[in-house]
Parts: C-alpha cells; structure tokens; sequence
C-alpha cells in the first residue's frame, strides 16, 4: 500500500516539477485551439491593397494548427480554410482599411475563429460545420457586415458572438 | 471494493461532463447553442436563426436598428432576448417550439415590437419605456402566457393568444401614461 501511495506521489509531482523549470510564457509556443499545444503555425502579413491571403491546413488525427493573417489597406482578401480532420485549430483575421474580405472555414471540431476588422465596408464570413466551435467577430466602422454559420443536422456545442459599432452593418448567426 | 472505486470515478467524471455541457437554456433544458449580437450605432441590422436548443441575445443602440431572432421546430426550452435602446427600432421574435422564453426590452420613441409563438407552454414578454411604441404578441395553441408593460405617451399594444379550442392562457397588459390603446384577444 505504502509503494502505492508513493508512486502516486511521484506520478503527481513530474508536472508540478516540469511547470516549475519552465520559462515565463510556458515550455511550449501557445498555439492550438482550447489548450491543445504542440502545432503548425502559419501567419501572413500585408499592407497595402489589393493583396490576397490564403492559409490552408489539412491536419491528420490530433493535430493542432494556428493560422493568423493580418491586413492593412484598401480591397484585400484573406481566407482560411482548416479541413479534412481538422481537429484542434485555430484561426484569426485582422484586417484593417476598406472593403476587405474575411473568410475562415473550418470543417473539424473544437475549433475557433476570430475575425477584427476596422473601416469601411467590409465583410467577414466564418463557417464551422461541427461540434464544439467558438466563433467570434469584431468591426468597427460603416457598412461592415458579419456572417456566422455553425453546426450541422446533428447539433453542436457552438458559440457566436459579433460585436459591431458603427453605422449600417449587420451581422447573421446561423445556429443548426 | 476496487470495482466501487471504478463505479464511483466514472459517475464522478460523468457528472463533470453533464455540469460543463449543460450550461444554458430554459427550465431545465441544458446544453445549447449560444448567439450573441451587439450593435453600438445606427441603421444596422442583427438576425439570428437557431434550431437547437439555444440562447439568443442581441443588444443594439442607436436609430433604426433591427433584431430579428428566429428559434425553429427544433429548438425547445430557448431562450430569446432583444435589448433596443433609441428609436425607431424594431425587434422580431419568433419561436415555434415548446417551453420557449421570448423577452423584449426597448427604450425611446417609435419603436416597435413583434413577438409570435407557435407551440404551447411558452412564455413572451415586452416592456417599453418612451413614447409612440408598438407591442404586438401573437401565441398560437394553448397554455402559454404574454404580458407587456409599457410606459410613456401614445404607445399601442395587441395582444393575441390560441386560436378556436384552446385553452390555458394568460396575459398581463400594463399601460403608464396617456394616449395608451391595448387590444387583447383571446
């Protein structure tokens, strides 16, 4: 019992022990969606116009991916797709100027998405098609408009929420 | 005794998994679809459809803004929510399910308020405060209950509930102020 007791004890203390040598910020880069670490990171940065961004990541079983573009200027277009066994991804678009394009898809489980963007009419489109996905949507600005869709037939643990200030937007969440 | 230690780690964790899914919804119905929308301006527009059980909320401030939440067959025991400071606003509300909870709340001049309900055991209400408001419920079958208050000037409310051969409802109407008109009809 007392051998027991002991290996118990020592299984216990190896991540207090590990956290206790890790450096300030964590041992692992913080990527992944939902406290999944160990990933793929993608980030794309524009500035200008007319520019277009893409991120694809297909992962395998347990796989955590990051993808982030950021764009700043007039009429870019940034899109993420994270499909086909997706599972621990996460995606961000920020865009910054006017008529910008934000799409993320994401096609797996617990996933997020957040999408910023400040100016004048822009659109951001984000689509989870399975379980446990979070979705989130920031504009600031005049004419932007949001779109939401999440889930399928069978349901889902999903989350949408869009956040506007401005004149004439809208925003759509479609929950099914 | 190492198979009761086995039974009792297993009830424990399933009573974790029940305690964070079931996080949301009405009376009891849990584990949900969570929309939320919030508009700071004006002439902007929010929708949200669900059919799940689900909890829907949109906040907007500003002039001529409109929320429409549209809870379908599926969506049984939500929750549906509309906050509208400003004027000239609009909110639609429609469920057509059970055990549904519709609320509306609007503040300033000119707006208006649609809430409709189709299934029974359901619950709507509305209150308005300014003047020059709208508050118009509709509830099909039986068994559900509607009240609005509304206070300010000139402000209009209509009430309607079941259609032949049913039974069970209530509503509640309260009127501050002048100029008020209210219809109910059951």
């Amino acid at each position: 019992m007392i051998k027991i007791i002991l290996a118990l004890l020592l299984i216990l203390s190896v991540p207090v022990i590990s956290m206790a040598f890790c450096p300030p910020g964590g041992c692992q880069s913080p990527c992944g969606g939902n406290g999944y670490y160990g990933c793929t990171e993608a980030e794309i940065v524009q500035i200008g116009s007319l520019n277009q961004a893409d991120i694809t990541q297909n992962g395998g079983s347990f796989s955590s991916n990051l993808a982030t573009i950021s764009q700043l200027g007039i009429a870019n277009k940034a899109s993420i797709n994270q499909h086909i066994f997706a599972d621990h991804n996460e995606a961000s678009i920020a865009q910054t100027g006017m008529m910008n394009q934000a799409n993320i898809n994401q096609y797996g489980d617990t996933n997020d998405a957040f999408v910023t963007q400040n100016g004048f009419a822009n659109h951001a489109s984000v689509g989870q098609y399975s379980n446990k996905n979070l979705a989130s949507t920031v504009q600031n600005g005049i004419g932007n408009s949001s779109s939401i869709s999440q889930g399928t037939q069978l349901g889902g643990a999903y989350t949408a929420t869009v956040n506007q200030s401005g004149w004439a937007n809208s925003a759509t969440v479609l929950q099914k | 005794m190492k198979g009761l230690w086995i039974v009792t780690g297993v009830i424990t964790l399933f009573g974790c998994f029940i305690a964070e899914a079931f996080d949301c919804g009405y009376i009891g119905y849990r584990g949900c679809g969570i929309a939320q929308i919030e508009q700071i301006g004006s002439f902007n527009s929010a929708y949200i459809e669900q059919a799940t059980i689900s909890r829907a909320s949109i906040l907007q401030e500003g002039i001529n803004n409109i929320a429409t939440i549209k809870q379908n067959l599926s969506s049984i025991g939500s929750n549906a929510e509309i906050f509208q400071q400003g004027s000239k606003n609009t909110a639609y509300q429609m469920q057509s399910a059970m055990q549904n909870f519709a609320y509306a709340q609007q503040t300033g001049f000119f707006n208006s308020t649609t809430q409709i309900q189709v299934g029974s055991n359901n619950s709507v209400s509305a209150i308005q405060y300014g003047a020059g408001n709208k508050a118009t419920q509709i509830q099909l079958t039986s068994y559900n209950t509607a009240s609005v208050i509304q206070i300010g000037f000139f402000n209009v409310s209509f009430q309607i509930q079941g259609v032949q051969g049913t039974n069970g409802n209530s509503s509640n109407l309260m009127q501050v102020g002048v100029g008020k008109v209210k219809v109910v009809f059951q």
